[in-house]
């Protein structure tokens, strides 16, 4: 009870799983098909090893600073400015992948049970609630995806074992070399490194000697979800992978009548729901933390308001089609993910190191 | 100090969200709620399309609608609706004209294409099948020599009259031997295989006297119920109102780039089933055939299960193929000129002749099978990604050793390994 | 010393009491001292008076003085009061005793008005299991709680909320069980109360909890002395209110409307089992109408053909758009129940005869109403009482959701979902998480969450809320 917003570790890792699961079982399986073949899935487990060393370094940073939060830590060992350009960085960063996600969803939505193209439908549903996630505190917040969390997992185990009923045959193997899979993995870096919200909240997380596993275990099964929706997805569709955008929506939309239950494909379309409002609540707290970071004067009101009205200016300026999603996804982010692979790492490096150093001089 | 005021304002207002969210909904939304309608009073549901080609290379589609009427017995009432236009969603968009509604495809579980479109490649036409995300993968593809809206037609009277569907129709066609299944998604899983080649279903329809199996009832009023709605440029033959009924005889064409090949009866799908191991039913028939029990009898045997295990392997840079067929199968009827059933005749016992027997038409229906995969360069059975898969550097060497590359089937060895088991 | 004047005192006590007419006063002259006194005749037991106070006084042949009276009255609860309590003891029911040779005053409680008889409370009615329930004295049930507890564990303390109810609260906790911080912060609760009528225990709820404009329930009530002396076991604290049979109970945590006493007195699997359903029956209740309103209004395609059919085929005559007509079903069916719980019983049966046949039937045969429509209203409104003591909460979530699945469709509906456990999950009185032992999830506390297990596993209190003593059975 050190802090009284604090959230414990079980919620940090189904933050964390929700965020694994993120946007990667929607378009990632099939565009990383169109350039890799089923040698994507390689592209994958590359990618979260990365994710697993961010979080590696975060369980280490929060081992030698147990209290202090992240920018604190930057403010004191790198300087003010460091610290205002990294979090307008982040700031950055969340805003696009906000967009990019809100996008995503927007059309798949829009694709399959939304027939008007009515976007002020969109924002009145997601904008409202992602506020007002984001306005709760930090443990509120974590115990409600904590209770979503059985059901989120129940639809996810569902999603992932039932597209296996529909595996038809071995995919085409060996269709791609190093070179194709290199280039795919650093074009699709930016749908991964969501985790270091882990980071911004690092005051947030109570974190025990020994919480390691508990953090590790809903991760390594979010893993292995996500790549067994994709697995089953190349399994079930083999050749024509590409044609197919929606991986989790499509893995079930294979499967005939299930049981008299007619389309058991609307259990994918309220799944990625759930996802998305979590994802996007995460991913607006993290904005709101870095705005108030970088703007100490200002509170988190000004921080949604600003966002709220950014947001549906950028939202409605950008085209709301899929291509350019895609091309937006592949072009501007892969260099936003920087702050995610290098700086962040860079910085909790950094830290280790000089506490170290200043546990060396103790001990002499 | 209205700033502050503001301020205050602001602060209040998030701390009860739910009164922003209440006021937006019920203000804006609560009011478009009012006045909005059902999506199926907007929407015409559809349950089967059909493609057929007119003149000047328009294309006329009917569509096979649900059309709800105020009845309290839920009735079924469905209309065909004909429209044309160069291109599917053209005439998607008149046909929506037509009826006044806009056309909803997700409901549509059978797609009825006549065989015209398969002589050319099909897949250039069928492109707004692969586009529209409405329409479910699992949509069974009809092959037929009919008109499509005569199909329809015939739909149209079994869906209304009675429990049998056509689309289960063609899904029953996944399990049996004698046919392959037929969807959007298994017809495009061919067209982008190695091989481009793929299986469509093959339905065509009767005259209501004919002989035959016939699984379907007749049209009744074919000529009347051509919708009202109907495009004036309807000379269809449904006019002459002729009844006609559907036959499922297990036919299907054989496609490579999306372009028909030939057509195989059921007797030849049965062979290339055998190679594929992809059926759990069916029989197998021997003729004259004569051992303690039985003398020139005809043996029907029904299988209920099979495995089939295929393997690749290279020697000296030719690839060889292992089939290894298990099949189950259990004596189902015995025809012989002067039978008894004697009591000790036990159907389970099958003897070791009879087992040699099936096991010598087994193989003698996969090299048929393979024969017409041969001859016709179809690699249905994916031969090629599984030599790709067990060896893909001397797959690449083979393939750039043959002069003709699609025709690497006539250069593969095919050892095959049937074995029968009766229970 | 300065004795009494009794008349004099009498009359100044008669006009503070604005000399309404059931006070009453009776002067004794005796030949060395004059006894006064006065009380309320329809507070008081009369019977009592004469032969216990009167009478004994009256007959004494001795010397009689302050104290002598003082043994001679046979009653149980007499205790000697200041001059400014004289009205306050009156009101309550008590005799004073005024002498002229004292300057002591001598209160005796006889109060008596005719209290209801414990009987089976109407709100929770048990299959098998204790029938008796609360009633409006307080006395009768710090007895029905007493006989619970033979052990001085029970605490009760007194409290008087009201300036001008004066109503008496009783805080009844274990004391060796009980967080003595929530007791003294329910004490502090109560005692910043400046209003000035308590009439019921309702009236206590706002100043209990931090978020009183909250539609949701943050506070137990039950009318029957079972459940409160499990949740007094469980460490909970219970506020008993004069005047009214509902007790209080904090802390409280959503999960309490889901257990129902019946779990407690039948096999744990069939209890585990309603559990579900009531959980079930309550989700339906509140999404059901905006789902269905969502997939008529936005996701046709997400139907089934066969019910798609069965909706299109019943719908098509009905005047009014979707939204319209679900709404004004649901309103009927409100407008029905309002009427049926105000009339007479005997006028009930030509309600619900009017509301099923006549509006129902009638309403569908006339293509008013489509039938689809009318089992969806009708399942969620009979699916609301499986929660009863929720049934306000969920009717107001059931328009609200309705509004939003009319509205905005299925996204809206899980998006409001998620709003609201958010919101519940804000909530936190008394350091006790309002969805626990959801969230946070607290396996323990989860032996008696959803899934019930047998009384010999439950060895521990709930940890949801704090108490001092964890174990409960060894």
């Amino acid at each position: 009870m050190k802090n009284e917003q604090s959230i414990n570790v079980w919620q940090t890792s189904i933050m964390l799983f929700l965020m694994i699961f993120a946007n990667k079982v929607l378009l990632l399986p099939s565009l990383l098909y169109r350039e890799a073949n089923v040698e994507g899935t390689i592209c994958y487990i590359i990618l979260f090893l990365l994710e697993i060393g961010l979080i590696t370094l975060f369980i280490y940073l929060k081992r030698k600073y147990p209290e202090t939060s992240f920018h604190e830590l930057i403010k004191a060992k790198l300087g003010t400015i460091t610290l205002k350009v990294i979090y307008i960085l982040f700031i950055i960063f969340f805003v696009c992948k906000l967009v990019l996600i809100y996008n995503i969803t927007y059309i798949f939505f829009k694709d399959l049970i939304y027939k008007q193209d009515n976007s002020v439908i969109f924002l009145i549903c997601f904008l409202p609630i992602i506020n007002y996630l984001s306005f709760i505190n930090f443990r509120a917040f974590g115990r409600t995806c904590q209770l979503f969390f059985p059901i989120i997992l129940i639809i996810a185990l569902f999603c992932v074992l039932l597209s296996f009923i529909s595996v038809d045959s071995v995919p085409l193997l060996y269709q791609s070399n190093l070179s194709d899979i290199i280039i795919t993995t650093l074009k699709h870096i930016s749908s991964f490194g969501d985790v270091i919200f882990l980071f911004i909240f690092m005051d947030k997380i109570d974190y025990k000697k020994g919480d390691g596993k508990k953090l590790f275990s809903l991760v390594i099964l979010a893993i292995i979800l996500v790549v067994g929706t994709s697995v089953a997805f190349y399994y079930s569709y083999t050749y024509t992978s590409f044609m197919h955008p929606y991986a989790i929506f499509e893995v079930l939309g294979n499967i005939k009548d299930y049981g008299g239950l007619g389309r058991i494909d609307v259990i994918a379309v309220i799944f990625v729901m759930f996802l998305t409002y979590f994802q996007m609540a995460i991913y607006l707290k993290s904005y709101t933390k870095c705005f108030n970071v970088v703007f100490t004067k200002l509170n988190s009101i000004y921080a949604l308001v600003s966002f709220d009205i950014g947001f549906i200016l950028i939202v409605e300026l950008l085209i709301r089609n899929l291509e350019k999603t895609i091309a937006y996804g592949e072009s501007v982010l892969p260099y936003l993910s920087l702050i995610s692979f290098f700086i962040v790492p860079i910085c909790s490096i950094i830290f280790l190191i000089i506490k170290k150093k200043q546990n060396n001089k103790e001990k002499e | 100090m209205q700033t502050k005021d503001f301020k205050y304002y602001l602060k209040n207002i998030f701390k009860y969200p739910m009164t922003i969210i209440f006021i937006v909904i019920v203000l804006f939304y609560g009011t478009v709620a009012i006045g909005k309608d059902a999506e199926i009073d907007t929407y015409a549901v559809v349950t089967a399309i059909g493609l057929d080609k007119a003149e000047n290379e328009e294309i006329e589609l009917s569509l096979l609608t649900f059309i709800p009427i105020v009845a309290q017995d839920f009735t079924e009432k469905y209309e065909v609706i004909k429209a044309k236009g160069q291109s599917i969603a053209e005439a998607m968009d008149f046909a929506g004209l037509h009826i006044g509604r806009h056309v909803g495809l997700s409901h549509v579980k059978t797609l009825v294409i006549n065989e015209s479109y398969f002589e050319h490649d099909a897949s250039v036409e069928l492109d707004y099948l692969a586009r529209n995300k409405n329409l479910a993968l699992s949509t069974s593809i009809i092959c037929t020599d009919a008109k499509a809206s005569d199909f329809l037609e015939a739909i149209k009277t079994l869906d209304s009259a009675s429990s049998i569907k056509v689309d289960t129709l063609i899904e029953y066609n996944n399990s049996y031997i004698y046919s392959k299944e037929s969807t959007i998604e298994t017809f495009y899983k061919g067209l982008y295989s190695p091989s481009k080649s793929g299986f469509v279903s093959f339905i065509s329809l009767v005259p209501e006297d004919e002989d035959g199996v016939s699984i379907a009832t007749s049209t009744s009023s074919a000529g009347q119920t051509g919708s009202g709605a109907s495009n004036a440029g309807g000379e269809s033959k449904s006019a002459q109102s002729e009844n006609k009924k559907i036959l499922n005889n297990g036919e299907t064409i054989l496609c490579k780039d999306a372009t028909k090949l030939v057509k195989l009866d059921n007797e030849q799908m049965k062979n290339i089933n055998f190679l594929d191991g992809s059926f759990n039913s069916g029989s197998i028939v021997i003729e004259d055939f004569s051992d303690d029990l039985f003398k020139n009898a005809r043996l029907t045997f029904e299988i209920f299960d099979n495995k089939r295990n295929i393997k690749a392997s290279f020697e000296n840079g030719i690839p060889i193929i292992y089939i290894d067929l298990k099949i189950y199968v259990k004596l189902s009827e015995a025809k012989e000129a002067d039978l008894e059933i004697k009591e000790n005749v036990d159907f389970k016992n099958i003897s070791q002749e009879a087992i040699k027997a099936l096991e010598f038409k087994v193989k003698d229906s996969l090299k048929e099978g393979l024969d017409i995969l041969r001859e016709n360069k179809c690699d249905t059975i994916e031969v090629y990604k599984i030599l790709n898969n067990t060896d893909h550097k001397e797959t690449k060497k083979f393939m750039e050793s043959l002069e003709d590359k699609e025709d690497y089937l006539n250069h593969v060895i095919f050892k095959v390994s049937p074995q029968i088991f009766s229970n | 010393m300065n004795f009494f004047n009794v008349e004099k005192e009498i009359k100044s006590i008669k006009d503070q009491l604005h000399n309404s007419f059931d006070v009453v006063d009776r002067v004794l002259n005796l030949k060395d001292i004059s006894v006064g006194f006065i009380y309320l005749k329809s507070f008081t037991d009369n019977l009592i008076f004469s032969t216990a106070i009167y009478q004994p006084i009256s007959s004494y042949e001795g010397k009689l003085d302050f104290d002598v009276i003082k043994k001679l009255v046979q009653a149980n609860d007499i205790k000697e009061i200041k001059k400014e309590e004289i009205v306050d003891n009156i009101l309550k029911g008590g005799v004073v005793i005024l002498t002229n040779n004292s300057n002591k005053i001598l209160s005796v409680d006889i109060q008596k008005f005719n209290a209801r008889a414990p009987s089976e409370p109407p709100t929770t009615p048990v299959i098998q299991g204790p029938r008796e329930g609360f009633t409006e004295d307080i006395k009768t049930n710090i007895g029905l709680l007493r006989k619970r507890f033979y052990s001085a564990d029970l605490v009760l303390k007194n409290l008087t909320v009201g300036k001008r109810t004066q109503t008496q609260i009783i805080i009844a906790y274990l004391d060796s069980v009980v967080d003595k911080r929530i007791v003294k912060e329910i004490e502090k609760k109560l005692k910043k109360i400046d209003i000035d009528g308590v009439v019921d225990s309702y009236y206590l709820i706002p100043f209990l909890i931090d978020r009183p404009n909250s539609l949701f329930k943050q506070v137990g009530n039950t009318e029957k002395p079972d459940i409160v002396c499990a949740k007094l076991l469980e460490g909970r604290v219970a506020i008993m209110v004069d005047n009214t049979p509902m007790v209080l109970t904090v802390p409280f945590v959503l999960l309490e409307e889901l257990q129902n006493t019946n779990d407690y007195y039948t096999n744990y699997i069939y209890s585990t089992l309603l559990r579900f359903v009531r959980l079930i029956g309550s989700l339906f209740a509140i999404l059901g109408p905006g789902i269905y309103i969502a997939l008529q209004l936005f996701h046709y395609n997400i139907l089934p053909l066969k019910y798609l059919i069965t909706i299109a085929d019943s719908t098509q005559q009905i005047p009014f758009t979707p939204f319209i007509e679900i709404l004004f079903i649901s309103l009927l069916f409100q407008i029905l129940y309002e009427v049926s719980l105000r009339l007479p019983s005997y006028l009930g049966l030509a309600t619900s005869i009017v509301g099923a046949l006549i509006l129902g039937d009638t309403g569908v045969k006339a293509g008013l109403i489509s039938p689809p429509a009318v089992i969806v209203v009708a399942i969620a409104k009979i699916a609301l009482y499986t929660i009863p003591e929720q049934s306000a909460q969920i009717t107001v979530l059931q328009f609200i959701f309705l509004l939003i699945g009319a509205s905005v469709g299925l996204l809206g509906i899980i998006g409001g979902s998620i709003y609201f456990i958010g919101y519940l999950n804000s909530i936190e009185n008394y350091r006790t998480p309002y969805l626990a032992p959801f969230s946070p999830f607290i396996l323990r506390d989860n032996k008696d969450g959803i899934v019930k297990v047998s009384l010999t596993s439950m060895k521990e209190r709930p940890l949801s809320f704090e108490t001092n003593n964890k174990r409960r059975q060894k």
